[in-house]
């Protein structure tokens, strides 16, 4: 599985990291103490609702935020370099080449009127030292790769002459041109069948393995993320509130949100009547007056402690933790009323 | 099946239901597949209908056709709720633009109550009282509701167009309505950019059944939606479909999701529908290889019973004029055999309310 406990440096770590927007109508307090880590070889799952902030940090990480966007606190540290205030000419030379995204849409993604096959190119030029004579070559070479068929002929393809799941695998060929050590997966599948939507996981996993590239993905479908992922993030309106390995995280979800998240989502032996959904919305992330806890208003676990005391964040090691004062299945250690006495 | 003989009288060409099998066989017939004991008469059937999209016409060269769908006959019954599923450009869509009557079919039949509603010029079939018995609720909220529109002005614009009272008591009926779908009066008078996902949803229901359809086509009502609301608007349709005695088309990529609001699925390959059958069956036992490899392909979360996926290869068959004797499955499935290259299997009756399209089946 992962090489988590060989390696006790993370490619990626993100620490105590905080951002906000300014809009017109206030202050959204989008992202807060954000603690991950990311290890070669792994595979990370990001889920949570939309608007819980998954790709707001993920565009953080790779400084493509939205000019509204203000980094409060915290650093992304890719290797030695802090992803968090590098200077644009840096970032322009890692992404694409050490960090590469996969973006939710292929086709608003891709560039409509040029063809598939010059835009891998225009990727290998700016990024791999690729001579201009083994540029076609190299280009057919990544189609061919994500397993697209017939890839001499469809270099000459256009975006909208191809299906969504053919684009979507222009999309992770254009992202894995130059052997990326991160890649960032934002709802690779989403729209897709599941007959397609297997075959792009299992092709992201074999070059996964094959490179030991590490990938963050983001997914609002846990029975996805349980069958892809080494370990699971779960975020909150800007929290983390949960990370856990796969296994552990299922069987025994301890964060209230988390729970109502794999009990909401329907399984092989569902039953309608049973299937539950989570009561209440997002908070209004632009409140200034934010409980500790934002899971609080639609929590029923949620006793005055919840609105009071601040919680100790999620930190960055690998092994199952819980941002909660009431966590379930309290057999496994949860935070003592000491630790929570140090962290307030 | 004595319904169907009468339903096909009003049809155009009646005589071709004889050659073809139809795959949703009267519920009742087959103790388990039937929503209620005694078998509701057919609501819905299409006879041999076929789509097919000129494509790549190049100087006075004869235009090569798509096979979009392809001879598809299949029944819906009042009150029954049938999925229909398929990779993507598998025609499920150019099926329920038919079947709505957005598009014109190429030949074949499509019967609603007894009447051959196929021949009309979907141009103007927005006006026709037919109109008010086959409803849509679209894919993603937002992007299907009028954003100059309060939720009120859309579900009420179509009673003013289609429902017999008109504009009478509009704003007494449209409340009622909106309180059916679990819509608060005060977000009424709301735009669609100031609704949750959940409450787009909602409204887009809402406006499906202001005319009471008797048939709603739903297509992947719930995959805009997060897994937190998920549950409550699929409870919601279920709720409806039984007060309401409604019956579903219900199109969707989530199979987990078709297995819990529907009581029929039908699986599409290229145009063809290649399975059909009561929902437990065919997720349970699925018969024709594709199916198979569909089933094997639903993310199994925690679940370790499930078995192995079985992961396809090969190239699609093109759609483009497609070989009438060759499977279009074939070259992809992984049962193949000589036979599928020089025949093409019909849809058998295999007992049980399943029928499917395969040699080896």
């Amino acid at each position: 599985m992962s090489m988590t406990t060989a390696d006790p440096v993370p490619l990626l770590k993100v620490e105590d990291f905080g951002l906000e927007f300014r809009t017109r109508s206030g202050t959204v307090h989008a992202l807060e103490h954000i603690n991950l880590a990311i290890h070669k070889g792994e595979t990370v799952g990001l889920v949570g609702e939309s608007g819980s902030g998954k790709s707001v940090l993920s565009y953080a990480i790779l400084g493509i935020s939205d000019r509204a966007a203000r980094i409060t606190a915290g650093s992304a540290l890719f290797g030695s370099l802090n992803m968090i205030g590098a200077d644009e000419k840096t970032l322009a030379d890692i992404r694409g080449r050490e960090i590469s995204m996969i973006f939710q849409n292929p086709r608003t993604a891709l560039n409509p009127i040029r063809k598939i096959g010059k835009q891998i190119e225009d990727v290998l030029r700016r990024h791999a030292a690729v001579r201009s004579e083994d540029l076609r070559a190299r280009a057919v070479e990544s189609l061919r790769q994500v397993n697209i068929p017939d890839p001499e002929r469809r270099y000459h393809a256009y975006p909208f002459e191809l299906s969504g799941g053919m684009c979507q695998r222009v999309m992770i060929a254009l992202a894995l041109a130059c052997k990326p050590a991160l890649l960032v997966a934002d709802e690779p599948t989403t729209g897709l069948d599941v007959t397609t939507q297997a075959g792009i996981m299992d092709l992201i996993k074999e070059l996964a393995s094959e490179r030991d590239m590490a990938t963050l993905f983001i997914t609002h479908d846990l029975g996805l993320a349980a069958d892809y992922c080494d370990r699971i993030v779960v975020m909150h309106a800007g929290h983390i509130v949960e990370s856990a390995p796969t296994r552990t995280l299922f069987e025994r979800p301890r964060h209230p949100y988390t729970a109502q998240l794999i009990a909401a989502t329907p399984a092989r032996d569902s039953v309608l009547e049973t299937l539950s959904s989570i009561p209440g919305n997002l908070p209004d992330l632009r409140r200034g007056d934010l409980p500790p806890c934002r899971f609080v208003d639609r929590c029923t676990r949620a006793t005055p402690v919840c609105r009071e005391k601040p919680l100790p964040p999620i930190g960055l090691e690998a092994t199952a933790s819980v941002a909660c004062w009431h966590p379930l299945d309290q057999a496994a250690p949860a935070l003592t009323e000491n630790e929570s006495a140090v962290a307030a | 099946m004595n319904m169907s003989t009468e339903s096909v009288a009003t049809a155009p060409s009646p005589g071709l239901l004889n050659s073809t099998t139809v795959i949703n066989p009267a519920p009742g017939v087959f103790p388990g597949a039937a929503p209620e004991p005694a078998a509701p008469p057919v609501l819905l059937e299409t006879v041999r209908l076929n789509k097919r999209f000129p494509v790549g016409k190049l100087r006075g060269a004869k235009a090569s056709l798509l096979y979009a769908v392809d001879d598809v006959s299949l029944r819906i019954h009042a009150g029954e709720s049938v999925g229909l599923v398929g990779e993507s450009g598998c025609g499920k869509s150019t099926l329920v633009r038919l079947i709505s009557r957005l598009i014109d079919p190429t030949d074949g039949a499509i019967v609603f109550s007894d009447r051959d509603i196929g021949g009309l010029p979907s141009a103007g079939f927005a006006r026709r009282p037919e109109r008010a018995k086959i409803q849509m609720v679209f894919q993603d909220p937002t992007d299907s509701l009028n954003p100059r529109y309060t939720a009120f002005d859309t579900i009420a614009e179509p009673m003013r167009l289609l429902s017999p009272g008109g504009a009478d008591d509009l704003a007494g009926r449209v409340a009622r309505i909106a309180e059916d779908v679990g819509l608060p009066p005060e977000l009424l008078q709301r735009f669609p950019h100031q609704l949750s996902g959940g409450q787009k949803a909602r409204v887009g229901i809402a406006r499906a059944l202001a005319v009471e359809p008797q048939l709603l086509i739903l297509d992947e009502p719930t995959s805009a939606l997060d897994v937190s609301v998920q549950a409550i608007i699929l409870q919601l349709l279920a709720r409806l479909r039984r007060e309401r005695g409604l019956a579903y088309l219900f199109v969707s990529h989530d199979l987990n999701v078709v297995r819990l609001l529907c009581d029929r699925v039908i699986v599409m390959y290229l145009g063809k529908v290649v399975e059909s059958g009561p929902a437990g069956q065919v997720f349970k036992h699925p018969r024709h290889p594709y199916t198979r490899a569909l089933v094997s392909a639903i993310p199994k979360g925690m679940d370790e019973a499930q078995g192995e996926r079985i992961r396809l290869s090969g190239e699609v068959r093109s759609p483009v004029n497609p070989s009438p004797t060759v499977c279009r499955f074939y070259g992809r499935c992984p049962s193949g055999i000589a036979r599928c290259a020089q025949e093409m299997p019909l849809l058998r009756d295999l007992g049980e309310g399943s029928a499917a399209a395969c040699h080896l089946a």
